[in-house]
């Protein structure tokens, strides 16, 4: 993971041929701005972001006049040149769901305009006011060897001119007002001994900082900090001291993608278009690994394991997050049951119950899901995060529910939370008595209302995926994970039934039994082994029978039809053998609820007979069999075995 | 780098910095030939131009790039 500008949104495969498509395609304004919205959610450089600027300004009033999204009327004022932040401030606003309409005053005019009650800015009668100034504003006439009070009074005088601003322009238009401490250019008097000398030039701009930071805390302004984003960016790279004499340019060009996100999430915190809620999956994003299959005693959390420890960090940042008031959803694909289990019974969690304001560990897609759990908090899908390893899930809800903000999830858990926190979804206008109690008020007002299915456009999506199955029979190179997954598998496995590898090198070389070994990949992610099917004929029936000894699957592949294109596979088998049935069992356990109900789901009917309770036989006639339709490709090397 | 392949790079970076993949670069192009070349690009320009080829232009250097064919010998030189 390179940490470059916004490394928190995935970057585009084909950024040129995405902008063509956003500005010639036939769709109205609206579903054009669409387009473009995706596009602003991705990693983009300063001139891309520029360019789908330029794409942005037809788009911003739908035909009948009417903004096409939420506008913020912003003006923009400041101490040096502004005009490259405005294409990146833009499209921040887009990424984050709302337009901006911008007034920017005159170069370093910005105390004339506020004083002046007849100035364009008045007449513009913006929401925000954002003062972005720069450090060269604040020289002072101070002499080195002036002492603490001197310092510290001219320091003060500088912010009361400030204070007056604020306090005109709030009672002159009722707007939000923004302003950005300085940053600390790395020129040293001293060397590290200016932080000790009073009047050294970095040390007087810092006290203006801490001052600035608690004047407005005072009067209910918000600070852009400018100084903490330079320090994340680093100054060496920051500093531009040529583009300063060339433009009166104090932000560095370079990065103007993240300077404009910093101020559009803070304009977009000052009216309310902040997330609200974050919603995580769990296994592999909560803890390491899989807890329907691994069980309490194996998922990696905790001390003892640096892994572990890594997501146990994770959680206690979402914890703090929730303690200041952001709302914490579940969404996994995983047996109720098996979900909750870490939550009440694992001692290294950080996260519990109570914490999570809806639960929501089921099978179905999570965009269906993500629907639910906005309406049951009665919020907006657009006040959504979804935190997800699975890039297939992301991918999905970037597609099905583009307004819920995803953003990547880093390969390691060790970044987890500097990503999430990164990607500033919950920037704050205020911190309240509310927000602290918040999750509790939420729980209250929870019913788990059962809603009608999804109507999103499911075959599209996992068209959009381009999956490709490749099925063999059982070999020596497969052999190892073959005997892993029938070892392993717990959740989507229909009779549980282990077998050593040796057993495995059996089936393999015994010729009346049928064995797949199925791989897939799609467009995202190769998903490697994923299914693993046993089934030999049965013996003394009337007519000729195939028994489906094993059927497992990952369940990291669920809902993607497999199971349909498996079956295909194995009723072509049995129609070339000659198989009149092919009959299989659900042997019940305490972790394979899921598949209750997989083969009257693919069309076999039960059968009754004399069986453990826990044992209910299906059956299927193969001349009734007509293949299933999926959008996997399959690619089947022994389909025609003698 | 041959003055081939700087010329291949900038006209990438060209069409992206003024957002048309019409242009043709000519060592006597100048700001007047090309739309959308104003000051606010011309930084752009710069800038974009210093970061693909990992170079520094010296405060000096951009004032006195007279036309696309000085850009090019000043990347050639600056990469050399």
């Amino acid at each position: 993971m390179s940490r470059t500008d916004l490394f928190w949104l995935p970057s585009h495969p084909d950024f040129a041929h995405a902008l063509k498509r956003c500005r010639t395609s036939e769709g109205t304004p609206g579903q054009r701005l669409e387009l473009l919205q995706a596009l602003a959610n991705h990693n983009l450089d300063f001139v891309q972001t520029a360019n789908v600027y330029r794409t942005l300004q037809p788009l911003t009033t739908l035909t009948d006049g009417t903004p096409a999204l939420p506008t913020i009327k912003l003006a923009l004022l400041g101490s040096s040149t502004l005009d490259q932040l405005l294409p990146s401030l833009h499209v921040a606003a887009l990424r984050r769901g709302f337009l901006l309409n911008c007034y920017t005053g005159s170069f370093n005019q910005y105390q004339q305009e506020l004083l002046d009650s007849s100035s364009g800015l008045y007449a513009f009668q913006p929401d925000v006011i954002a003062l972005v100034l720069h450090e060269g504003e604040l020289e002072t006439e101070l002499a080195l060897d002036a002492p603490t009070a001197v310092v510290t009074a001219a320091v003060h005088k500088k912010v009361d001119e400030w204070r007056h601003l604020w306090s005109l322009a709030k009672t002159r238009t009722g707007a939000a007002v923004i302003h950005s401490t300085v940053v600390v250019p790395p020129l040293q008097i001293f060397g590290q001994l200016d932080g000790l000398i009073p009047a050294s030039p970095p040390n007087v701009l810092s006290q203006f900082n801490t001052h600035l930071k608690q004047k407005a805390a005072e009067e209910g302004v918000l600070v852009l900090d400018l100084e903490g984003l330079a320090a994340r960016i680093g100054k060496y790279d920051w500093c531009n001291f040529s583009m300063w004499f060339h433009a009166k340019q104090s932000l560095p060009v370079a990065h103007s993608p993240i300077c404009g996100d910093f101020l559009a999430r803070l304009i977009g915190a000052a009216r309310g278009f902040s997330k609200k809620c974050l919603v995580l999956d769990l296994d592999n994003t909560l803890w390491g690994g899989i807890i329907g299959d691994d069980g309490l005693e194996h998922i990696l959390l905790g001390q003892g394991h640096a892994v572990g420890e890594a997501f146990q960090a994770f959680q206690r940042y979402v914890k703090q997050l929730k303690d200041r008031g952001i709302i914490l959803a579940v969404c996994s694909k995983n047996d109720e049951v098996n979900a909750r289990l870490p939550f009440e019974k694992h001692p290294e969690m950080i996260l519990h119950s109570e914490d999570i304001a809806v639960f929501f560990a089921n099978w179905e897609t999570k965009a269906a899901n993500l629907e639910r759990i906005a309406s049951t908090l009665n919020i907006g899908v657009d006040a959504l995060v979804f935190f997800d390893d699975n890039p297939a899930e992301r991918e999905q809800i970037r597609q099905l529910l583009p307004k819920v903000a995803v953003p990547e999830t880093p390969p390691d858990p060790a970044d987890y939370a500097f990503t999430l926190s990164e990607a500033g979804y919950f920037e704050a206008a205020a911190f309240t008595t509310e927000d602290k109690q918040r999750t509790a008020s939420y729980q209250t007002i929870v019913q788990q209302a059962q809603l009608s299915a999804s109507p999103h456009d499911l075959e599209g999506f996992l068209k959009g995926l381009s999956m490709e199955m490749e099925a063999s029979r059982f070999n020596d190179l497969g052999l190892q994970r073959i005997a892993q997954l029938i070892n392993k598998s717990n959740q989507f496995n229909l009779t549980t039934r282990r077998y050593t590898e040796a057993q495995v090198k059996e089936f393999a070389s015994d010729t009346s039994i049928f064995t797949l070994q199925i791989r897939l990949k799609d467009r995202l992610a190769d998903h490697g082994m994923i299914s693993v099917i046993i089934a030999r004929p049965l013996p003394e029936t009337r007519e000729k029978t195939l028994y489906i000894d094993t059927w497992l699957m990952s369940c990291r592949v669920l809902g993607r039809q497999v199971e349909s294109a498996v079956l295909n596979l194995i009723m072509e088998h049995a129609q070339r053998q000659g198989y009149a049935w092919v009959v299989g069992d659900y042997i019940e356990t305490a972790k394979n609820g899921l598949v209750r109900d997989h083969y009257s789901r693919l069309g076999f009917s039960p059968v009754t007979q004399e069986s453990p309770k826990n044992v209910q036989r299906w059956r299927l006639p193969v001349s009734e069999f007509s293949a299933r339709t999926t959008t996997i490709h399959v690619t089947a090397p022994e389909r025609t075995p003698s | 780098m041959t003055r081939d392949q700087a010329y291949q790079e900038l006209t990438t970076i060209f069409h992206g910095v003024f957002d048309d993949e019409r242009i043709t670069l000519n060592d006597q192009m100048t700001a007047k030939d090309v739309q959308n070349w104003d000051s606010l690009n011309h930084i752009n320009l710069i800038i974009a131009t210093e970061k693909h080829f990992k170079i520094r232009f010296e405060t000096a250097e951009v004032i006195g790039l007279a036309n696309v064919g000085a850009l090019v010998d000043l990347v050639l030189r600056k990469t050399a």
